[in-house]
């Protein structure tokens, strides 16, 4: 009878649209989303046209030092003639203002003595020319320096040194060098491994009696609930698993988005996850009281408040809540799942901690299953 | 084989089985007759031991009933009022699933499956979903499912439901055999039509309690009813009226325009009698029909009031 239950549990779960939809398709079509907005982020070049900037000439013009020549000659991208900086002059800093209050430039940079820059917002233009301004002024600081060390040194021979110079060498947060978008595919996976409580809410309305006439039927039988309910349970987990792998399967191998090298250790979080999700989703359907749709209802309703909190539709939110409410954020399986996954990109050795809060999660969420699953006898169906 | 005694069954406040008895032989097609709201599915699902009751105790085939009673279950088969398939199985996956809940073996169940499809007539619809069924072939695949085990005792809860008259002639039928083949069958329905051609044994019920219990012809014996006469005279008078009321074999007559509807007495047909009269008053006949007494008018007599649907 367990294997009657299973396999065709199995096909029921592989049959059901809004499972493969939400568990898969779902899923799928957001991470290739997330690859498209993503994929060049890191190495394309952010500003592709000009920046209008006023510039305000200094009283008294330094002829060893033109500024205005220096912002101007700066090139826009690795080849070609265009130049980063579209230099406006303005008569004086009032003028300079109305041209950035008007919208005609991005900023202003008023010469003379430290070299003042005046915005009227904080956008990629803004932050390119402050940028710029800082690594002028840190450029000239060492030359000046080297200069006072050794005045007899070609100021072009410094200026090549330091062109060729690294100041910083990038250090990886991770010890698998991922990139910091791979947090949005690990909410993803999270996403995915919560979205299995529908699944196991089905399964409670299937095989209760007072839940469903299918469950009724069921209950007649000389299988036993415990019976139907593992085996069509183990059978519709198998499958929420096994889709949470496809996704991530797509999301390495055919996106080509790295998520670390250890594959075996996030393939146990995904699994344990989907089980959490789906465990969540059988007790949230056994102390319920209502119609199937009522019982769905609630289900989705937790699925989509925890994932709100989690902060996978908005990251201030998980911010505020492990803030503000910590406890909330130590009881949500959502906030689980993420920080399980999380931990892959944050630290450079395994933590267990999440794992282990998971399964006892999974072991309560089981308890109150078996405890309410358990009533053998119906007030009313 | 099912007996039921004194079984109190409250929802709250209201009490959906009243101190309710039932007495299933063995080989007996028995009918529980009542209006909707009167406990029929109540009293099933308690016998099932689904649902918890206050007071009575049950037992099915000579042994109490509970819901770890595996051994029992084994030989009941249920089909439920409301149909319980699994949409995303074809109707032969529906049948072999809930059968596989009744008998491990592949091979024996196959062959089960393969007749309860011939049986119900779905072997052109073996790999149609439910969703692509219509409503008389789902209640169709609602007995297959229910009967495919081979059980010796089948509860069939209202299954005609919404079906057409040819699939609900073809439900009828299939009971019957089923019946001649050994299967002990108790049948639910406020059909009464239904239950007058199918059943041996009936049970009237109404708010929770047992009012009427026997065959058809005791029912209606319990109630004193005979046959009724609707009549259209031609030419009467007043006085015509009050001499029929005077008719020793005539129980009750009402007057609706021109129509006199005449209750009879039990016994032998009194229509011959009722013709010589009216010829003896010189009293044309414009038209007349002739109608046996059926449960409603049992259940009417009884209760004051009527099954409230009918075919």
């Amino acid at each position: 009878m367990f294997r009657t239950v299973f396999q065709y549990n199995l096909l029921i779960t592989l049959r059901q649209k809004s499972v493969l939809f939400w568990s898969l398709a779902f899923p799928l079509l957001l991470s290739t989303f997330f690859s498209m907005a993503f994929s060049n982020i890191y190495t394309a070049e952010i500003i592709r046209e000009p920046i209008p900037v006023a510039y305000v000439a200094p009283a008294q013009v330094n002829p060893l030092y033109n500024l205005k020549d220096i912002l101007g000659d700066i090139p826009l991208g690795q080849d070609g003639e265009a130049r980063l900086l579209e230099l406006h002059t303005a008569e004086n800093t009032e003028q300079a203002r109305t041209m950035v209050l008007d919208g005609q430039v991005a900023a202003a940079v008023m010469d003379g003595g430290l070299p003042q820059l005046m915005t009227n917002r904080v956008g990629p233009q803004q932050v390119v020319v402050k940028q710029v301004l800082d690594q002028v002024d840190a450029t000239k600081q060492t030359i000046t320096g080297l200069m006072r060390q050794n005045p007899l040194i070609p100021v072009s021979h410094i200026a090549a040194e330091l062109n060729q110079m690294d100041y910083t060498q990038t250090a990886s947060i991770n010890r698998d060098r991922m990139t910091p978008d791979s947090i949005y595919y690990f909410a993803l996976l999270a996403m995915t491994c919560l979205g299995a409580c529908s699944a196991g809410a089905m399964i409670v309305i299937l095989q209760q009696a007072d839940k469903s006439a299918e469950g009724a039927r069921g209950a007649i039988s000389p299988a036993s609930k415990w019976l139907r309910v593992a085996a069509a349970g183990t059978a519709s987990w198998l499958v929420q698993v096994a889709m949470s792998f496809i996704v991530l399967a797509y999301m390495t191998l055919v996106l080509g988005k790295h998520l670390g090298d250890n594959i075996p250790y996030l393939l146990v979080i995904l699994a344990v996850g989907t089980l959490m999700g789906f465990l969540l989703g059988m007790a949230v359907a056994c102390m319920v009281r209502g119609s199937a749709n009522a019982i769905l209802g609630v289900t989705t309703s937790v699925y989509l408040f925890s994932s709100f909190l989690t902060g996978l539709m908005s990251d201030r939110v998980k911010r505020l809540v492990d803030t503000s409410l910590p406890w909330l954020s130590r009881i949500n399986p959502g906030t689980m799942i993420v920080d399980a996954l999380y931990s892959l990109y944050y630290y450079r050795e395994n933590n267990y901690q999440y794992l282990i809060s998971m399964l006892l999660a999974c072991a309560l969420f089981a308890a109150v299953v078996a405890v309410t699953l358990g009533r053998r006898y119906h007030d009313s169906i | 084989m099912i007996q039921m005694n004194g079984v109190v069954k409250r929802y709250k406040e209201l009490v959906a089985l009243d101190h309710f008895d039932l007495h299933v032989q063995a080989r007996e097609i028995y009918g529980l007759l009542g209006p909707n709201g009167s406990g029929k599915s109540t009293a099933i699902n308690c016998m099932l031991a689904l649902l918890t009751i206050q007071k009575g105790d049950i037992t099915v085939f000579g042994q109490q009933m509970k819901p770890t009673s595996y051994a029992l279950k084994r030989d009941i088969g249920l089909v439920p009022q409301e149909v319980a398939l699994m949409e995303e199985l074809n109707v032969q996956e529906n049948i072999d699933y809930f059968c596989g809940l009744y008998v491990a073996d592949v091979r024996k169940r196959k062959q089960l499956v393969d007749e309860a499809i011939a049986f119900c007539g779905l072997e052109k619809f073996r790999k149609f979903l439910p969703k692509k069924l219509s409503g008389g072939l789902k209640r169709r695949l609602n007995i297959a499912c229910g009967i495919a085990h081979k059980p010796r005792l089948l509860i069939l809860d209202e299954p005609t439901v919404a079906v057409d008259p040819q699939s609900r002639n073809s439900i009828l039928e299939g009971i019957r055999q089923l019946n001649q083949h050994g299967v002990t069958v108790l049948y639910t329905s406020h059909y009464m039509e239904e239950v007058e051609q199918l059943c041996t044994m009936i049970t009237i019920m109404d708010k929770g309690k047992a009012i009427l219990t026997g065959t058809k012809d005791e029912l209606k014996a319990s109630v004193n009813l005979g046959d009724q006469v609707r009549i259209r005279l031609v030419n009467h008078s007043r006085q015509d009226v009050d001499a029929i009321r005077q008719l020793p074999f005539i129980s009750r007559v009402d007057v609706q325009e021109d129509t006199l509807v005449l209750d009879m007495t039990r016994g032998e047909s009194k229509v011959a009698g009722l013709i010589n009269f009216l010829e003896q008053r010189d009293i044309a006949i414009g038209e007349m029909s002739l109608r046996q007494p059926t449960l409603n008018d049992v259940f009417l007599e009884v209760t004051g009031k009527e099954l409230r649907d009918s075919v």
